[in-house]
């Protein structure tokens, strides 16, 4: 990278940066992953406030404050220096500390409200399209199932689920990185058959 | 949308445009399936806040708002503040606001005057056209500009959501092919990641153990056209799209990292692409158009 002090001389963009960038100048750089980590522990402790069925659009609907401080729990992870990684001693069966969800007026699962119903959608890919049916029962999804497979490669190679592609096909590993056009195709076509099913 | 069996230990949903599976193996109760829900949330959130298509989402209404300081959410300004960082240290080759971008892509005209605009100080907006003020969460946009926060909020939403599931000693994370992985699988080995080959669909370039470590691969193997959502196939530095990579893998502590950091390398190229990375304190793979592998100095210990 550039050395710094070839660059031109601060504009007022770099002069705003500074304030937010206090380590940049040093060698002491809190770094991106040191970062992250911080954003990481200050948001989750906010919470959700966006989320919500009810809500209109630009208008922060916080949780009721007491519901969110008492179930926040204190840092677990006191012992270890990063955020991430196994906890010493957690069992299998280690049972969630209760977080931030309301306790009435949403259920547990996505906070979108659906109507009951089926739904088609369709997403594109290069390789061809990916149909999607989507069922809506009691207001929850119970399937979102490849309905319609114009792809040039089998609509096993191109499901949304490529983990469970590889995983089914070879013992060699659990999932596989990086997106494919196809992957997305999929998502698309369900969050296509979900705009219609939005109450 | 949350599918899944009652006992299965994977459950699915849709959000961001994305398919993402939650595994928790080793547990299948209420209590998982309600935590796995709340991890699903995070993305949800991370949505209506980030979204750069619902002209509802909080991104979308500061973008309406040039000129002037916006009081933005503690979510907002975190993946913001992350983003220009990244912009920041990558010289602009990672750059949040589209302007750019779509130089990049070929749409540099000015489409009022069709004279051609450079991005930069005179042309199209930069990360350097957002101010952030910490003190009282403010953004400002110095011109009007759109901001594209794609696979930063993507890998930020994992985040929250490994976090949201931290009590587990086991998870896996897969947000179409952007992964978070922690403790071992159903079997009790080791989380075990592919990366495709660039050059064969069917093959896996490499295969990685990973344990509370995010993975991002960034690629180019189907050749993309939609160059406006996929703007960091564009090298600002010489205006063509990025060809210097095939793919771009990053092996981080956090997926937010691991998603900017991949599309950073991946138009940095091996060379540049490498040393950023070694920089950044993250490892790392880069393989080329020809098929040829560079790597930093501690892959090696994540390798299967």
């Amino acid at each position: 990278m550039k050395d710094p002090r070839q660059r031109p001389g601060p504009t007022t963009a770099d002069k705003g940066r500074q304030l937010w960038n206090p380590g940049r100048s040093g060698r002491m750089k809190a770094g991106l992953v040191g970062l992250s980590s911080a954003a990481i522990v200050s948001v989750y402790a906010v919470g959700y406030l966006h989320t919500s069925a009810s809500e209109p659009s630009g208008v922060v609907a916080a949780l009721p404050t007491a519901n969110a401080v008492a179930t926040v729990a204190p840092p677990i992870v006191t012992t270890k220096s990063s955020g991430q990684g196994t906890l010493p001693g957690a069992p299998a069966t280690a049972t969630p500390r209760a977080t931030s969800t309301p306790k009435s007026g949403t259920t547990s699962s996505t906070a979108a409200v659906y109507k009951d119903g089926t739904y088609v959608g369709v997403g594109t890919s290069r390789h061809g399209n990916i149909e999607a049916t989507v069922v809506v029962k009691s207001g929850k999804i119970v399937s979102a199932e490849i309905s319609g497979c114009g792809t040039r490669y089998p609509c096993s190679k191109v499901s949304g689920l490529p983990g469970q592609v590889v995983a089914r096909q070879s013992a060699s590993v659990n999932y596989v990185s990086g997106a494919t056009d196809s992957s997305k195709a999929y998502a698309g076509a369900v969050t296509q058959a979900l705009v219609q099913a939005k109450a | 949308m949350s599918v899944g069996a009652a006992s299965a230990a994977v459950r699915y949903h849709v959000a961001m445009d994305t398919t993402i599976s939650v595994e928790v193996p080793g547990v299948s109760s209420e209590a998982t399936r309600e935590a796995i829900d709340r991890a699903f949330r995070w993305f949800d959130e991370v949505e209506r806040v980030c979204s750069r298509f619902d002209e509802r989402s909080e991104l979308r209404e500061l973008c309406a708002k040039p000129g002037e300081p916006v009081v933005v959410s503690e979510l907002l300004f975190a993946v913001l503040s992350f983003a220009l960082q990244v912009a920041g240290e990558s010289d602009g080759v990672f750059d949040p606001t589209v302007g750019a971008a779509m130089t990049r892509a070929g749409f540099d005209r000015n489409y009022r005057t069709g004279e051609r605009v450079a991005a930069g100080e005179q042309g199209l907006a930069t990360f350097r056209d957002v101010v952030l003020t910490p003190e009282t969460r403010a953004v400002t946009m110095l011109r009007p500009l759109t901001l594209d926060l794609g696979a930063v909020a993507k890998g930020f939403a994992i985040d929250l959501a490994a976090k949201e599931l931290e009590n587990y000693a086991n998870v896996a994370i897969n947000a179409g092919g952007d992964l978070y992985l922690r403790g071992v699988d159903a079997q009790g080995g080791h989380w075990r990641i592919g990366v495709r080959d660039p050059h064969d669909f069917d093959s896996l370039a490499e295969t990685f153990i990973l344990d509370g470590r995010a993975i991002c691969t960034s690629g180019d193997y189907e050749r993309r056209d939609a160059l406006l959502d996929e703007h960091h196939l564009l090298d600002p530095r010489t205006e063509r799209t990025a060809r210097a990579c095939a793919s771009a893998t990053v092996i981080a502590p956090t997926a937010m990292v691991a998603d900017a950091l991949a599309t950073a390398a991946f138009v940095l190229g091996p060379a540049s692409g490498i040393a950023f990375l070694e920089e950044q304190g993250v490892e790392g793979m880069l393989i080329t158009p020809a098929g040829k592998r560079f790597q930093t100095s501690a892959l090696q210990e994540f390798i299967a």
